[in-house]
């Protein structure tokens, strides 16, 4: 088995894919969210709600999942639609026994890579953007953009018993040090 | 609808403790009315500031940046920003983003003030509650 520390992970750079990501499960819902931010909250505690309810989110992942959730929903709203009412963000839940997925489409232009903050170094320790992308690709498993950009899904396996200890042995070391 | 939140402010001498009111979960949405006026507290000169996330259960990649800004603003008008009472799953958050080592964090708002007033160490403090 091979762990990855965060440190390392968040080295990696966000990548727009040319393949759509695959497809897993079930899929629960597709909503179409109004490009208004006041909205999105309702939504995030749905998906939560789901989770929780199917067993795929431990109560101490919970902040995690909504940091996740929360940040690609805003850029959806805010950099991809511009907060342009009229512009709708589509979000679909997928589920199955081990794992759920989120995707997340807005009518955007997408983005260009270069554009990303490039959060590698000391140049980057007090930039004031970024630290979403470093959330997600910390907590999440699989982070996919996809087509412009303008697409992303967002996958999370269930936590094995094992995973679960060793979760909690990195999370005591990483506020202890 | 989310409650609108506000900032408590208090001056303990030439300390300024400020804390969040009627607001858990901060986001881009919760933050945005408060921000200005953080950034106003945190322009003053050689200010002395105590954040406190008393019953902040949340904060999200948008209030991070906000907190970045606001310990530039600081840093410029050559003052100083303590942080304290925040939530172990927040401060895993802070960890991941390297904000921890951006800020003094302490465990309470006591300790904070003492470390003002210099009967506290130093050290930066991080605690299992």
């Amino acid at each position: 088995m091979v762990f990855v520390l965060p440190e390392q992970n968040m080295q990696q750079t966000i990548k727009i894919q040319t393949k759509s990501p695959s497809e897993y499960g079930e899929k629960i819902f597709t909503k179409q969210l109004d490009s208004d931010l006041s909205l999105k909250n309702t939504l995030i505690e749905e998906i939560l709600s789901i989770l929780k309810t199917r067993s795929l989110l431990e109560e101490e992942e919970e902040t995690w999942a909504r940091l996740c959730l929360d940040e690609v929903i805003v850029n959806a709203i805010v950099h991809g639609n511009k907060e342009d009412k009229s512009k709708k963000v589509e979000v679909s839940l997928f589920v199955d026994n081990h794992l759920w997925a989120v995707r997340i489409e807005d009518e955007g232009e997408g983005f260009s890579e270069e554009i990303l903050p490039n959060t590698e170094g000391d140049e980057y320790w007090d930039s004031e953007h970024g630290r979403g992308i470093m959330l997600l690709q910390d907590y999440m498993d699989e982070v996919w953009y996809y087509d412009k950009g303008n697409r992303v899904q967002l996958t999370k396996k269930k936590k094995t018993k094992w995973e679960k200890i060793v979760q909690k042995i990195l999370f005591f070391f990483r506020l202890k040090d | 609808m989310d409650k609108q939140g506000k900032l408590k402010i208090q001056q303990e001498g030439d300390i300024t403790l400020v804390s969040f009111l009627d607001v858990s979960l901060l986001d881009e949405t919760s933050i945005q009315p408060l921000g200005k006026q953080l950034e106003e507290i945190s322009s003053k000169e050689n200010v002395k500031l105590i954040l406190s996330f008393k019953n902040i259960e949340y904060a999200s990649s948008a209030v991070l940046g906000r907190l970045v800004k606001i310990y530039k603003l600081v840093r410029a008008n050559k003052g100083t920003i303590k942080l304290c009472n925040i939530k172990n799953n927040i401060l895993s958050v802070f960890k991941v983003t390297k904000l921890d080592k951006m800020f003094e964090i302490h465990p309470d708002e006591d300790k904070a003030l003492k470390s003002f007033k210099g009967t506290a160490s130093g050290f930066k403090f991080f605690w299992q509650k």
